[in-house]
């Protein structure tokens, strides 16, 4: 029986690195295939050191290694920030999108688009501007939408994770609908794409826009690694993780400042998708167990991996037609969450 | 270590559910706190581990007010066993017990071998240890409750607080839990309180009593002095039956159900 402790998986440091290791070599598998399967044939080896001008480097290089590299970076974003929103309310029924932090990040930022080009605010940076404008709106939406969601859903009493998901889903519907409405006043030029937010489709709109989304991954990764171990204990519940010494109130900012961090760098470039925090997390358990140390990076690799396949089915089953890589997402999640329910239901009455 | 409350204010809204309370832990000493449903039991027991902040009141560890005593300094020396221990997630027992090791590790800790050894101890100690890699949700009731018991050993705490943990335990796992929980204090000099919802295992096992009542300490001392016919019918708000039993020499409490209520003379019992 002694060895009953030690052979149960530790988690150290370098069990974590080793999982960095293997989710890098994941991805690079998966962008392996989605830059080499898209409608047009094309031998990647071949293009890759083809001349500049050469069509087939032109798509391997212009088209589709920026969208996998932003398939990546939103992808891991989306994976990370379900973990966490899944690991502080306990719930594994949490993710940006279901809690309306998606769509509170894409109302504001699609304002921030269109107001953007505008005489006064156009004065103050210029197209440029909206590099700026659009992702801070989206991170005021993020933020302003968890802050929204947890007060309302605390007004009927305590906020319970059953109420706080009711609370979001109600609210990403009505961004929804809203997003929708200004589509349909704007004018053409501006609305153009609005559409896509709703649904989420990946948008190259410049390597700047891509780096943003790199940059707050990294600092979202980082806050939330620095909070996995707290993370474990609110397994145990508020109360349970507060008696085990955790600075409850202070997590919870750090992990909904993060959260609103990830989103806001996904949204401006890929609206709504949903789904890719909600499974990923789970399939990610699966595999490493339930230490947050090691689910945390292994659904930011997961969701990566995760998203740039999707992206590349969305890409390639319809031939010429492009579907948004949400449509593939929810295809998976839907019916992946009505499964989660179910279990979760199962769980609640053995217990 | 010792554990005074005193004059603790607990409020609700507008309800008070502890209406000043003055009890103490002793170490080697286990308090039983019992009373009816809405008592203030568990909100006490709570408020002693200073997870709810008193509105009024002080709780003392060895003096020193909890509210000037960090967080994690606070949870190396006291320990929660709460009434239920839900996780949403699969989550293993060796997972749940190292997680009691973290005042002691803090947030960027990674767990040492001392760290495995004090959690491997704990787990003997509750008789858990081969079930180390199971799940939570894959354990019975009895195993379950033993394994956040060690959970909360392996914080190495010197004051242990319970919340009903004989609950949804049988009387066999109910018994083996308390002689634990007995054992713990006796020989390993813990303080502890405990909530029982069964005042005859309160009797047998605990040092000293508090029977609460609307938030208030209806009397302490101990469990001759407290598990007394008249005020228990007066608490619980019914008939009850209080005699000392042959075995034990303690009180034994029977609840009567209305057909033997309405046959009793006031009076019956102890």
């Amino acid at each position: 029986m002694k060895g009953d402790l030690e052979s149960v998986r530790r988690v150290t440091p370098g069990s974590v690195l080793a999982l960095h290791t293997a989710g890098l070599a994941a991805l690079l598998l998966s962008a392996g295939l989605g830059l080499a399967i898209g409608p047009v044939e094309i031998d990647p080896i071949a293009a890759w050191s083809a001349p500049a001008a050469d069509p087939a480097h032109v798509i391997l290089v212009g088209a589709r290694l920026p969208r996998v590299v932003l398939g990546a970076l939103v992808g891991g974003a989306l994976g990370l920030a379900g973990a966490a929103l899944q690991a502080l309310l306990s719930n594994p029924l949490a993710c940006p999108h279901v809690l309306g932090i998606s769509g509170g990040a894409a109302l504001l930022g699609i304002l921030a688009m269109i107001f953007a080009p505008l005489p006064a605010v156009a004065a103050f940076g210029g197209e440029e501007g909206a590099l700026v404008l659009v992702p801070l709106a989206a991170f005021a939406g993020a933020l302003g939408t968890a802050a929204l969601v947890r007060a309302v859903a605390s007004a009927a009493g305590r906020a319970t994770p059953h109420t706080l998901l009711l609370t979001g889903v109600v609210f990403n519907a009505f961004a929804a609908a809203v997003i929708t409405f200004i589509n349909s006043i704007a004018d053409f030029h501006r609305a153009h794409g609005i559409l896509a937010w709703v649904v989420g489709s990946l948008t190259v709109r410049g390597a700047a826009w891509t780096w943003a989304a790199a940059a707050t991954l990294a600092a979202g990764a980082v806050l939330l690694s620095a909070s996995a171990r707290d993370l474990n204990a609110l397994a145990l519940g508020e109360e349970g993780a507060g008696s085990l010494g955790v600075d409850v109130r202070g997590t919870r900012l750090r992990i909904y400042l993060a959260v609103a961090l990830l989103v806001a760098g996904a949204v401006p470039v890929s609206g709504m998708i949903g789904f890719v925090g909600l499974i990923v997390p789970h399939a990610v358990r699966l595999l490493v167990g339930s230490d947050q140390r090691r689910v945390l990076p292994a659904s930011m690799w997961g969701g990566a991996v995760f998203l740039v396949l999707a992206d590349t089915a969305a890409r390639t089953v319809l031939g010429a037609i492009e579907l948004p890589v949400g449509v593939i997402t929810a295809l998976c999640g839907g019916p992946f969450f009505l499964f989660l329910l179910r279990r979760q239901g199962r769980l609640e009455a053995a217990r | 270590m010792r554990l005074d409350a005193e004059s603790l204010v607990v409020r609700y809204g507008t309800r008070e559910a502890l209406a000043g309370v003055d009890v103490s832990v002793e170490p080697g000493r286990i308090l039983g706190i019992i009373g009816p449903n809405g008592s203030g039991k568990s909100t006490l027991v709570r408020a002693m581990a200073g997870v709810r902040a008193p509105d009024a009141g002080v709780v003392r560890l060895d003096g020193r007010p909890l509210g000037e005593i960090g967080r994690r300094e606070r949870y190396r020396a006291i320990a929660l066993v709460p009434q239920e221990t839900q996780v949403s997630f699969p989550m293993r027992v060796s997972d749940l017990v190292l997680l009691g090791r973290s005042p002691h590790t803090g947030a960027f800790g990674w767990e040492t071998s001392h760290d495995l050894e004090v959690a491997r101890r704990a787990m003997e100690r509750t008789d858990v240890l081969g079930l180390g890699g199971r799940r939570l949700d894959e354990l019975s009731g009895g195993e379950r409750q033993r394994a956040v018991l060690a959970r909360a050993l392996a914080q190495e705490p010197r004051v242990l607080l319970l919340d009903e943990p004989t609950s949804f335990l049988d009387l066999r796992h109910a018994v083996l839990l308390l002689d634990l929980v007995r054992e713990l204090a006796t020989a390993g000099g813990l303080a502890v309180a405990v909530v029982l919802h069964d005042l005859n295992l309160a009797g047998m096992y605990c040092d000293r009593l508090a029977l609460l009542s609307a938030g208030r300490v209806h009397t302490q001392g101990a469990p001759e002095s407290v598990l007394r016919y008249q005020d228990l019918c007066t608490v619980y708000g019914t008939e009850l039956y209080v005699a000392p039993n042959d075995v034990t020499g303690r009180m034994v409490v029977l609840p009567l159900s209305a057909e033997h209520r309405n046959r009793l003379t006031p009076g019956r019992g102890s």
